[in-house]
């Protein structure tokens, strides 16, 4: 691994760390919804693309993504 | 010949370092919940498969998935798809649940495309949302993101979900929810 790769990788770590809290408390729902759980409880598929033209967006956007930097 | 052989070491060198950056965001979340024993780690073409044959665990068709994971995967794993985000979500060994997404060129917006879980037996239902979404959120921090948008959600019941996550939904004319979005703050 590259010099600049290695701090590249503290920085994010370090960053990380930094926001743990933050982020714990965002993704820990203070007030759950217990109604609004249980009807979602047996749906397996959360996200994703419902139609053909979706699967090219998707497509697209990888595209577009791109390898650079 | 030289040229070539040059150019293809840097798009390795791209996929390497992408590779290490999602293991972070895979590491910082198997930390996080590691009172569920958790692994994460990128989707394999078998994962794919597995998760396809989820759809068969549905009677109603209304809850049959509308796409096919080893699809995603083909179109994923490519080299545009360098910088994606990827998750294989398991637990005690067995596949619970995968995500996909990518950045955009700009890395400014990280867009989550899909994220479904294995609909029997799960250890991890009711976990698998909170899961994937603070893993895509730390990513798109590694990545120095500024948003992040969960694409299509499968309903407007998911959509009230995600909200409780702090995501605002955004509709086309139609009144239908086309994403959600979340602006990153970094402390």
């Amino acid at each position: 691994m590259r010099k600049e790769e290695i701090a590249e990788l503290e920085e994010a770590r370090a960053m990380l760390e930094k926001n743990k809290e933050q982020m714990r408390k965002q993704y820990s729902v203070t007030k759950p919804n217990k109604e609004l759980d249980k009807l979602i409880e047996d749906q397996s598929m959360l996200l994703g693309p419902k139609t053909e033209l979706s699967l090219r967006r998707i497509l697209r956007d990888i595209k577009e993504s791109g390898n650079g930097d | 010949m030289t040229g070539q052989g040059s150019q293809k070491a840097t798009l390795q060198d791209t996929m390497l370092r992408y590779q290490r950056l999602r293991r972070l965001a895979h590491e910082f979340a198997e930390e996080r919940f590691k009172e569920l024993a958790i692994r994460l780690r990128d989707i394999t073409y078998s994962d794919a498969i597995e998760a396809d044959k989820w759809r068969f665990e549905w009677r109603d068709p209304l809850k049959k998935p509308s796409w096919e994971w080893a699809r995603l995967y083909n179109d994923y794993k490519t080299n545009a798809g360098a910088k994606r985000f990827d998750v294989a979500l398991l637990a005690n060994g067995e596949l619970c649940a995968l995500c996909y997404g990518v950045p955009t060129s700009t890395k400014l917006t990280l867009k989550i495309h899909g994220i479904a879980r294995n609909p029997v037996n799960n250890p991890l239902a009711g976990n698998v949302l909170e899961i994937m979404l603070y893993t895509a959120d730390a990513y798109a921090r590694i990545l120095k993101c500024k948003e992040i948008w969960l694409v299509e959600p499968m309903n407007e019941m998911l959509t009230q979900k995600y909200q409780e996550f702090g995501y605002t939904p955004v509709k086309n004319s139609a009144g239908i929810t086309t994403h959600l979005r979340i602006e990153v703050h970094y402390a």
